[in-house]
């Protein structure tokens, strides 16, 4: 179109040509643009339609088939199933059936289904600057072991990732056979094998602790986040809600940490403590109780001495190691994979005296678990000494995440010979023979849960690309020929399987779990002489003066395997409600110190190495310390600017897993970061509403106030049919975000990008906002997941011009797509802001393999369109279809929306009022519940029930 | 002054100023008129086909259920259309080197579908499911016409939200028992009326018409 610009109009005619177009020529134009809007009035050309040639066994087009295979996340196995819609994978759930899952899927499990479409994944094997085909791929591959056989593997360096696979682990046994001189090393960049160090020394074993939290009347977290991480993170979040709702067997979490966590955010009672301070508290638990304990307890922890600590959390110490001992028994102490060495002795300690049968001990399942950080040195100097002249890696790429001065990439690159087995295109640039990794989706394999039960993963559908599994990759070397990766699992089962091994192998794979695989507790003899050596000697030492620094994995993106992906970049963090960034975490008092504010770039110094990351404030974050979070700093696609700061750069490469000392300095420039959510404090308003369960036992009516009945204006709706509503219980909901990008996945929920995010256009259906409550009397920090609650008298719909929002005969707020005309009055008269305009065509921006990850049953919406939680109504429509099919009503517990599925805490339950005995109706009922706003008279059909603590009195 | 303009102009102004936008808007309508006919829209012409499938043959003269191809009517959300190998489950022994099947063979034997025109178009937001309507007793022809007497398929009903609604209204004159859905020439015996009401009350025939039912 031809410029708007103005001239100045003065008595002089104005010119006949405005820029390049004359007015003769842009009237010309207007008209043809008008008719050039004809062909829209034209009724396109049929569609072809392609049937199959052969139509598939137990397929009908259009209904999905659900498939269950399980994840792996660097050494955490989820067993799911897995949706597929006409051949492809659109949607991923938890297995009910599997240990660690137990039909729950976090934001990791929801977030990998992108990971298999990433239009970022290498396609195509290169050998240099070239191509490779598959078969040349096995060729060079076999000609390099026919070489090695004759040297019997001098200088062949194989670098694994974490692994649970038995499989791999016969494979890999197979390798040293053939090659004996061979050295296999095993890399992650963030290390997880500090509690089976400290199980060495306190039980003579390496040993994991497994917690039953349906057993612990009291859980103490030591700088563990075990809602967010872990391989058990679903479980123990399960088995901790469990009792969180019935006053009278409540339990009670204590949490010590530095960050403000999740289990930080939903324990009773929290401690902040920098690491130094915390591991001083910890072995202070430990003294404590032992004393405490006398006679009963352990002798040679009895003269531990307690380290000298802060008043305030010398307090803390010692009202929880009270408690502790008072539910001698009954006690579950969980520290972090990635705490020092002194707080997971503590915990062994502590679980030692006081758990009974809330905590087990297993065997690791991980074929290499204290590979860290630090196996990647022998590894490195082999290769400067010109040691290595094949290397195979099937690691997550090391020169990503080794501290600067091991020159990571430099090293590798020397090596003659170096395959890598690379999901990124642009990861492994050492490398000269890149092969693509097959997605799990797309891999026959096996994995173990936490507690030994092994899972066979089955493959959605064929590789996308030409890409091998580890599996298939190593067996090109070691089997002749190489062998396909299904046949591998199916014969690793036969004799187990035996003498049925086909329909057994068909069976572990529609059930997602092989039963009876699971380890045995181990009952273990505790050395006390030594733990408590141990832990009187094993504090870090003494910190420089400045900030130490964690530089911990992330919640959303852990080390950094998942961060190419949109959803978990775009999913907010759930404590800073940050997306697509990280920032420099620092308490309120030490930024004050330091003159910095949220938003300002500080330069971070840890020794020679420096970095500049802009600043978050985090109240409740401990003073004297700062976290950063890895698996950031590098761009989705290169050329971009990178999301976020690399904190990998200042580890210290003596001890990576360890904090540094840090020295912040303010520098002058700012950087703008994208928070989801803006408004932290709750302004002391009835939103997320929390109180003590004691005040319940007083017969308290807590809500009563919060759950007024307005008059109305209009006559009552008489309902005679399902009554759809959904309660959130906030007593069990921990932040963790798995509903928000389970509802993603589930509604073709659009990703915006950073720009929009600060514009405050995220696309989340449903958001769990945290609030910092202004409250005294409950909680600090709250959850509240909020998403359109549907209510009875909406206001959004009777502003709508075009009635493209209704209300259906059941009580969902319906919204229409294809009337929205785009006025945005609905969201405007929303008191809860829960209706997301589709500001640009984000639907247009996906690339054609993230289309097929969209699902079928829900509109991709264009531009211009209100969108909004429909409470899943395409799930409600395929289960009443199917009911009248059958002749049936649909039952309670028939309609599962996707928060409600991916929930590990079972904290959303959705259902219809009409069945009186229904689990909705009776949570409805419940005397914790309330409705958000009500005094608006909105009257909603989500009701919330308030969340209950257990405080300490002591404390 | 000097007159520039005959007398004769202001009554043509003046028909103008009040006759142009009557005009115009009678032009408007028309135009939004037409482009909502059958006639413009081309939906009611038979549609072309890469193979000439005359459904006359196959269900008048041989008497095929409409389910041998269309499989899945009865319960999925899309009837389906037949794959190769039903095709070629008779034309591998009937007529099975005719030239006019050529396109099937070559189908069959590539693994390449045959590339059929659809017919029945709805827009990509709206979400029709046939077992719903075949299992409540709604028969093919109400929807798809004489499809036994159609030498090319074309669509005899508008298929506009207003037509659906029209049945969603008032179902009671468009059921028939189940065993008839596929019948195109079945028609009432007895009277009707009170067969309507036992068929709906039978097949509990509870039509809905809230906006979520079709649009989601």
């Amino acid at each position: 179109m031809p410029c708007a610009c103005t001239h100045p109009q003065d008595d002089a005619l104005v010119p006949l040509r405005v820029g390049p177009l004359s007015r003769r020529r842009f009237l010309q134009v207007l008209g043809a643009a008008g008719v050039a809007g004809l062909p829209g009035c034209f009724r396109p050309p049929p569609d072809e339609v392609a049937p199959y040639v052969h139509l598939p066994e137990a397929l009908t087009p259009g209904d999905p088939l659900h498939f269950a295979t399980a994840l792996c996340f660097d050494g955490a196995v989820t067993g799911v199933v897995v949706t597929s819609s006409d051949g492809r994978p659109t949607k991923i759930e938890g297995n009910p059936s599997h240990p660690d899952s137990l039909g729950a899927a976090g934001i990791w499990e929801q977030a990998a289904l992108l990971d298999l479409y990433d239009p970022g994944r290498l396609q195509t094997i290169h050998r240099g600057p070239g191509a490779l085909s598959r078969a040349g791929l096995i060729a060079h591959l076999r000609a390099q072991a026919l070489r090695h056989d004759a040297d019997q593997g001098q200088g062949l360096h194989l670098l694994m990732g974490p692994s649970t696979s038995p499989l791999l682990a016969r494979m890999i046994d197979r390798f040293r056979a053939r090659f004996p001189r061979a050295t296999v090393h095993a890399y992650r960049p963030v290390d997880r094998g500090a509690g089976l160090r400290a199980s060495r020394i306190g039980l003579g074993q390496p040993l994991r602790t497994r917690a039953h939290l349906d057993r612990a009347r009291v859980v103490l977290a030591l700088d563990a986040d075990f809602f967010a991480f872990g391989p058990d993170r679903l479980r123990l979040a399960r088995e901790w809600a469990g009792r969180r709702t019935d006053a009278a067997h409540m339990n009670r979490l204590y949490a010590l940490e530095t960050e403000l966590g999740l289990v930080g955010a939903m324990a009773d009672h929290r401690a902040a403590a920098k690491p130094s301070a915390l591991e001083a508290a910890s072995v202070g638990l430990v003294a404590e109780v032992a004393r405490a304990l006398g006679d009963a307890g352990p002798a040679p922890l009895r003269t531990l001495t307690a380290p000298r600590l802060a008043p305030e959390l010398a307090h803390f110490v010692d009202a929880v190691a009270r408690d502790l001992v008072a539910h001698r028994g009954q006690v579950a102490v969980l520290a972090g994979e990635g705490s020092a060495p002194a707080v997971q002795l503590a915990a062994l300690a502590l679980n030692g005296m006081l758990a009974g049968e809330a905590v087990d001990l297993l065997p690791s399942v991980e074929l290499w678990p204290e590979a860290g950080p630090d196996d990647l040195r022998p590894l490195l100097q082999a290769a400067a000494d010109g040691a290595v002249q094949t290397l195979i890696c099937a690691a997550p790429d090391p020169a990503l995440s080794a501290p600067p001065e091991l020159e990571a990439a430099r090293h590798l690159a020397q090596i003659p010979e170096r395959v890598a087995l690379c999901a990124q295109r642009h990861a492994f640039a050492w490398a000269n023979v890149r092969v693509p990794r097959s997605h799990d989706l797309e891999s026959w394999g096996e994995a173990r849960a936490s507690d030994g039960t092994v899972t066979l993963l089955q493959p959605l559908l064929m590789p996308l690309y030409e890409s091998l599994t580890e599996l298939e990759l190593l067996s090109a070397w070691v089997d002749d020929p190489g062998r396909p990766a299904r046949a591998m699992v199916e014969t690793s089962w036969h004799q187990a399987f035996a003498p049925r091994p086909l329909e057994r192998f068909r069976e572990a794979l529609q059930r997602g779990v092989v039963p009876d695989t699971a380890h045995a507790p181990v009952a273990a003899r505790f050395h006390w002489e030594a733990l408590g050596h141990a832990l009187a000697t094993s504090r870090s030492p003494a910190a420089a003066p400045g900030l130490e620094l964690r530089l911990a994995e992330d919640r959303k993106l852990r080390a950094g395997e998942q961060a190419m992906n949109p959803w978990l970049q775009e999913c907010p963090d759930p404590i800073t409600q940050l997306a697509w960034d990280n920032a420099l975490l620092l308490g309120p008092a030490t930024a004050q110190a330091l003159h910095l504010e949220t938003g300002q770039v500080a330069q971070v110094a840890v020794g020679a190495r420096t970095l500049e990351a802009p600043v978050s404030i985090a109240p409740l974050h401990a003073e004297g310390a700062a976290t950063l979070h890895l698996g950031y700093g590098r761009p989705l696609d290169p050329g971009e600017d990178p999301i976020g700061v690399d904190g990998y750069i200042l580890r210290d490469a003596a001890a990576p897993a360890r904090p540094v000392t840090a020295t912040v300095r303010a520098t002058s420039a700012t950087r703008a970061l994208a928070f989801i959510q803006i408004e932290s404090s709750d302004q002391a308003r009835p939103i997320s509403l929390g109180f003590d369960a004691a005040q319940l036992a007083q017969g308290l009516h807590l809500t009563a106030a919060h759950r007024p009945t307005p008059a109305r204006l209009y006559p009552e709706v008489a309902y005679t049919g399902y009554r759809w509503a959904l309660a959130v219980d906030l007593s069990r909901c921990t932040g963790c975000q798995a509903c928000v990008v389970a509802c993603r996945a589930e509604n073709n929920v659009a990703i915006v990008g950073r720009d929009q995010v600060m514009k405050g256009r995220e696309m989340h259906w449903l958001r769990v906002d945290r609030y910092f409550s202004a409250d005294p009397l409950g909680p600090a920090v709250r959850f509240h997941p909020l998403a359109c609650v549907h209510c009875e008298n909406a206001p959004c719909e009777y502003v709508c011009p075009v009635n493209a929002t209704v209300h259906s005969s059941e009580g969902l707020n319906e919204m229409v797509y294809n009337r929205c005309v785009g006025t945005r009055y609905c969201s405007n008269n929303c008191p809860y802001k829960v209706r997301r305009f589709n500001f640009f065509d984000y639907g247009d921006e996906r690339a054609p393999t993230v289309q097929l990850a969209t699902n079928p049953d829900v509109t991709v919406r264009s531009r211009g369109v209100m969108e909004k939680c429909s409470y899943c109504v395409q799930r409600i429509e395929r289960v009443r279809v199917a009911r009248e099919l059958a002749g049936q009503p649909i039952a309670d517990g028939d309609v599962v929306t996707a928060c409600q599925q991916a929930c590990p805490t079972q904290a959303l339950t959705f259902g219809s009022l009409s069945h009186p005995d229904g689990r909705v109706s009776r949570l409805h009922a419940d005397p914790r519940r309330y409705d958000l706003l009500g005094e608006l008279g909105t009257r909603p059909r989500t009701a919330y029930l308030a969340r209950l603590t257990h405080r300490n009195p002591a404390l | 002054m000097h007159v520039h303009f005959p007398r004769w102009s202001t009554a043509l102004a003046r028909s103008a100023v009040y006759g142009g936008p009557v005009v115009l808007a009678a032009c408007l309508a028309a135009l939004m008129v037409y482009v909502r006919t059958p006639d413009f829209e081309e939906s009611q012409d038979p549609v072309i086909q890469p193979v000439q499938f005359d459904h006359r043959h196959h269900v008048a003269d041989d008497h095929i259920d409409c389910r041998f191809c269309h499989q899945t009517v009865d319960r999925a959300a899309s009837a389906g259309y037949p794959a190769t190998e039903v095709c070629m489950g008779c034309h591998s022994q009937v007529w099975n080197g005719a030239p006019i099947l050529a396109q099937v063979r070559e189908s069959y034997f590539t693994d390449k579908s045959v590339p059929w025109k659809r017919v029945h178009r709805l827009p990509q937001f709206v979400y029709f499911n046939h077992a719903i309507h075949v299992n409540k007793g709604v028969g093919c022809v109400e929807c798809h016409g004489r499809v036994d007497r159609m030498p090319l398929v074309e669509q005899v009903a508008p298929l506009t939200m207003s037509w659906c609604l029209g049945c969603h209204r008032h179902p009671l004159g468009h059921l028939r028992p189940k065993a008839e859905v596929t019948d195109m020439a079945w028609r009432p015996k007895g009277d009707a009326a009170a067969e309507q009401k036992a068929l709906a009350a039978r097949y509990q025939v509870h039509t809905r018409v809230d906006c979520t039912t079709c649009h989601r």
